[in-house]
């Protein structure tokens, strides 16, 4: 069960090993530009979250994205619940 | 003890991250850690034995070896990189262990912390 | 929970410090102990005479309130300051000089260790 957190788009050569990576039981988190992964759906079999104040930043409300948003409070609640990260 | 993976995806001649990754676990042998590096997509010509990064006044890569050989860190590579980014002859001083691309999700799940850099 | 984030890249050129930042209080809110260490150019967020423009925020400035009023620490790689010119008397109070054998124990002992890549 691992942390997995995402701050780049999708261009990134190292987000997508670590999407790639992410399997059953994994959290991701999208921050930053991560969260531009958002904005079709993901295939994957991790739960994947987006911060909400870096969606707002780029101009997309919660609705619009294909994840759960979360607020910093609940990234740290993420980071209390997963033994080891991938960052 | 902790297991921790420094993995650097930029290329040695552009950026810090290869030297600084290598520094970084090297540093970490006064704990009860055991640091491997994993060099990935355009890092991965820093196996290359032609490159040298010192030829632009950057540090060589060639300052780790002796660092390598003393502490035995586990150094990798992906063997799909080494084929796509072309490198024909790799430096034995990593004693670099290549490993499938298709088998990288795994490999990142057997560490404690995995840093990219 | 002790809970560690290492940054790497500039203050101010990107992002990284506003979430360590906003993740660290979020952290200390509910409760933990938190360390930011900061590597490589994002050690240029604890000199304490950087000037923004007064509607942009002052990231050492809020770093120093975080040490003062909640607890926050900070760690700062020592050779990646001689790196940059940042000498002990240009920093925030209560940021620490340090250096890898000090990252080596947080991430030892850190019960969770979080990195914003470069």
């Amino acid at each position: 069960m691992a942390l997995i957190v995402i701050k780049y788009g999708k261009n990134n050569v190292a987000e997508t090993i670590k999407f790639k990576a992410a399997r059953k039981g994994d959290r991701v988190v999208l921050v930053q530009d991560g969260i531009f992964w958002a904005l079709d759906d993901i295939e994957t079999e991790a739960e994947v979250f987006a911060v909400i104040d870096d969606a707002t930043a780029r101009g997309y409300s919660a609705e619009e994205l294909t994840v759960p948003s979360i607020t910093y409070e609940g990234f740290v609640e993420i980071i209390e619940k997963s033994e080891k990260t991938i960052g | 003890m902790k297991k921790i993976l420094f993995v650097v995806y930029q290329a040695p001649g552009g950026s810090i991250w290869v030297n600084e990754a290598f520094r970084t676990a090297f540093g970490m042998y006064g704990e009860d850690i055991e640091p491997s590096v994993l060099l990935v997509e355009e890092a991965t010509v820093a196996l290359s034995k032609k490159a040298q990064p010192e030829c632009l006044g950057l540090l060589p890569i060639s300052i780790c070896f002796r660092f390598i050989k003393r502490y035995e860190t586990e150094v990798y590579g992906i063997k799909e990189h080494v084929e796509k980014f072309k490198i024909k002859d790799i430096e034995e001083s990593f004693s670099v262990k290549l490993i499938d691309e298709k088998d990288t999700g795994d490999f990142l799940h057997d560490f404690d912390n995995v840093i990219f850099m | 929970m002790k809970i560690t984030i290492q940054v790497f890249v500039p203050p101010y050129t990107y992002e990284d410090l506003d979430t360590a930042i906003k993740l660290a209080e979020a952290a200390l809110n509910r409760g933990h102990d938190v360390t930011i260490f900061l590597f490589a150019d994002s050690i240029l967020s604890i000199n304490g005479s950087v000037k923004p423009i007064r509607v942009d925020r002052n990231i050492p400035e809020k770093l120093k309130t975080l040490i003062a009023e909640k607890g926050l620490k900070v760690e700062i790689c020592g050779i990646c300051m001689d790196y940059r010119g940042v000498t002990k008397d240009m920093i925030i109070p209560g940021s620490n000089p340090s250096g890898l054998p000090e990252l080596a124990t947080l991430i030892y002992s850190s019960d969770r260790f979080v990195n914003l890549m470069a």
